[in-house]
């Protein structure tokens, strides 16, 4: 799955509204994960997930380096073209 | 040799002079890379380093805030920390706000005079100070920036065995820390009683991940095994959670032979594991699979050994224990490689602190036996209530005494004289610890019931939480592990048993179907009906830093009507 900046920003924001029932609209990508009441277990469930849709590592401490939708979709977009790890 | 040494210093040097160039750590990147290793000659001679620097800028007996995932940089902090003989403070990275306010409140708490930071939280940190105010007179150390190489400048401290090496925050509330004062002796001491239980083979190989900010991780795995000269393999909490099955095929590749989790941890690689995962894995090594910090669960003991007995797995490995900060770490564990035992308790006769075993056939309450005291470490039980110990077989308080016993709270003299200096009845010039624990004795084993203060009484009959909140969680596939409380509450004159449980993320639908089955199991188990039941978001429960469960503030919240409430049913 290539991992540019729309396509992270749409899978996080429909895993959090899968994950939390709300609607897609009330996601905004600058909120930090944390006000949506994700714990850090949580976080770090989100990233595993996260790592095998984009199919390849992440560190298990990426969300708190990039603690809203924007800024880990923009990290992953540049990204792409780069190791991760 | 470890019997003559006095404090941690002494504790490294010993081990630098004598196993100088082996390997002390190895740090475990992803949990999987053996990527940095630490020998005891290095760590000795990068600690002094560190120390003369901080000698440099605070005095002695200084206090000093900890904040470092589970790496070897905290190794050469902590260490230049005791050989600099200031306080070491380890506090969880602040992952969050809840985390965040801990750590202010625990500087403030402990008049921390440094907070001691890599650069890869520094800036985690700074987003996070910029927004709330920051403790006063904190002064910031990047470890990254102490430069190697001033051992030299290394005055070697004095310290006394009776010294605090350690703060140990424990959960306690957000707003009131806790900080155990615990001193080089009882660290000593507590690695000794470790030593008698997981025994001094050469073989012996700690893997784990426990945080440094907790006493199983610091004490239990970072500086026992420096204790007993043996390589520790550790990794970050973190990684372990992003995929706990790391942690399995960690000891499976490296050979370890010691394991150490709560009981949690067993049941998050057993829920995860998937074909792939399972493939090369072999846990014939692995001689102790110590499991203790929260409840030890009887079906976790059983589920785990029978899933992973066809890669090597003995059931006998599992080394049920208890213990706590205030005492160090270890009281009490079984015996190495014997099977668990259990004790089928009757609900209704516990409910009146009388433990009585019934067999297999029989209903009861499942409890895992966690050994009796260690060495010279003593328990007892106590009525609570009168303070004279208590007969065999009826379940109260369990009371500990002995060298690990912590000096007390950190500035608090009231509160430590109270928990850490009581007497029983029978005795009144002695010094025991009340751990707020409720247990019994059988078959020579301490059996642990729940924590005192979190004890409903209903119609004149004490429930358990613990036990209530085990069954709340099991009783719909729907309701996510770990996240239920249950309490009592005052409502129109009478005591009214309150259920608070999280549904699990993704789940939506028929929640009156979800409080009907919550009623039913409680009614079915316990004999007892719940009163209120609320059914409330996922992760909206308050919770301790270390994932504890915050029940009296649960309580005001529910009184509030401040939970994240999505049903609810209620009597009155």
């Amino acid at each position: 799955m290539e991992s540019s900046y729309a396509n992270v920003e749409t899978w996080l924001r429909g895993y959090l509204a899968d994950l939390l029932n709300i609607p897609n609209t009330e996601i905004s990508p600058t909120m930090p994960f944390e006000n949506f009441g994700l714990d850090s277990a949580a976080m770090v469930a989100l990233t595993s997930d996260l790592s095998k849709w984009v199919g390849r590592e992440l560190k298990s401490d990426l969300l708190f380096l990039y603690p809203d939708i924007q800024s880990v979709a923009r990290f992953l977009g540049e990204a792409q073209l780069k190791p991760v790890i | 040799m470890t019997d003559t040494i006095e404090d941690l210093v002494g504790l490294v040097e010993a081990q630098a002079s004598e196993r100088s160039g082996e390997v002390a750590y190895v740090h475990l990147e992803r949990g999987e890379l053996a990527n940095e290793r630490l020998t005891y000659a290095e760590l000795d001679r990068r600690a002094r380093s560190f120390a003369a620097f901080l000698q440099e800028r605070v005095d002695p007996g200084s206090r000093v805030l900890l904040v470092f995932p589970n790496d070897i940089g905290f190794l050469i902090a902590f260490f230049g920390c005791q050989y600099a003989g200031m306080i070491a403070v380890p506090v969880a990275p602040p992952r969050s706000r809840h985390a965040f306010a801990r750590l202010c409140h625990i500087a403030r708490a402990a008049g921390a005079e440094i907070i001691l930071t890599p650069l890869t939280l520094r800036a985690e940190l700074e987003r996070r100070f910029a927004v709330d105010a920051q403790p006063e007179g904190l002064t910031w150390i990047i470890a990254d920036d102490v430069p190697e190489g001033l051992e030299h400048g290394w005055r070697r401290p004095r310290p006394a065995g009776d010294d605090i090496a350690v703060l140990q925050f424990t959960s306690g509330s957000t707003g009131n820390p806790k900080g155990v004062s615990v001193t080089h002796r009882n660290i000593l001491h507590n690695c000794g009683l470790l030593r008698s239980a997981c025994g001094t083979s050469p073989d012996l190989k700690l893997v784990a991940w426990l945080p440094n900010f907790h006493d199983w991780g610091l004490v239990g795995c970072l500086i026992f095994p420096l204790f007993v000269g043996r390589p520790s393999y550790f990794f970050d909490p973190a990684d372990f959670l992003y995929r706990p099955m790391r942690w399995l095929q960690a000891i499976s590749k490296f050979r370890g032979t010691v394991a150490c989790a709560p009981n949690f941890a067993y049941d998050m690689c057993r829920r995860s594991v998937s074909e792939d995962q399972l493939a090369g894995l072999d846990l014939s090594c692995l001689e102790m699979a110590m499991v203790g910090a929260e409840p030890v669960r009887k079906d976790m003991i059983e589920t785990f050994s029978a899933t992973f007995a066809p890669f090597g797995f003995r059931k006998e490995a599992f080394f049920p224990c208890f213990g706590l900060a205030e005492s160090t770490l270890i009281v009490s564990g079984s015996s190495r490689m014997t099977p668990p035992l259990y004790a089928r308790i009757d609900r209704i006769e516990a409910e009146r602190r009388r433990a009585i075993v019934v067999d297999e056939t029989k209903e009861g309450r499942d409890l895992v036996g966690c050994g009796s005291p260690l060495l010279d470490q003593r328990a007892m039980i106590v009525d609570p209530d009168t303070t004279k110990p208590c007969p065999p077989l009826e379940i109260g308080e369990i009371w500990v005494a002995g060298a690990s016993v912590a000096k007390g709270y950190w500035g608090a003299p009231d509160l430590s004289e109270e928990i850490f200096g009581a007497s029983p009845a029978t005795a009144p010039g002695e010094r025991w610890l009340r751990t707020g624990d409720l247990g019994f004795m059988w078959k020579d084993a301490l059996f642990v019931c729940g924590r005192l203060k979190d004890v409903i009484i209903k119609g004149g009959v004490n429930y358990f939480a613990e036990d209530i909140e085990y069954t709340v969680a099991r009783s719909h596939a729907w309701l996510r592990a770990n996240s239920c409380a249950a309490f009592s509450v005052d409502a129109q004159g009478a005591e009214r048993l309150v259920v608070v449980q999280e549904i699990d993320f993704g789940r939506k639908g028929d929640m009156a179907s979800v409080i009907g089955a919550i009623q039913a199991a409680v009614a079915k188990e316990h004999e007892v009906m719940a009163d209120a039941i609320a059914v409330i978001k996922p992760g909206t429960l308050e919770k301790t830093g270390s994932g504890k469960l915050r029940r009296q503030l649960t309580k005001s919240l529910f009184l509030a009507e401040q939970l994240s409430t999505l049903a609810m049913w209620k009597c009155w």
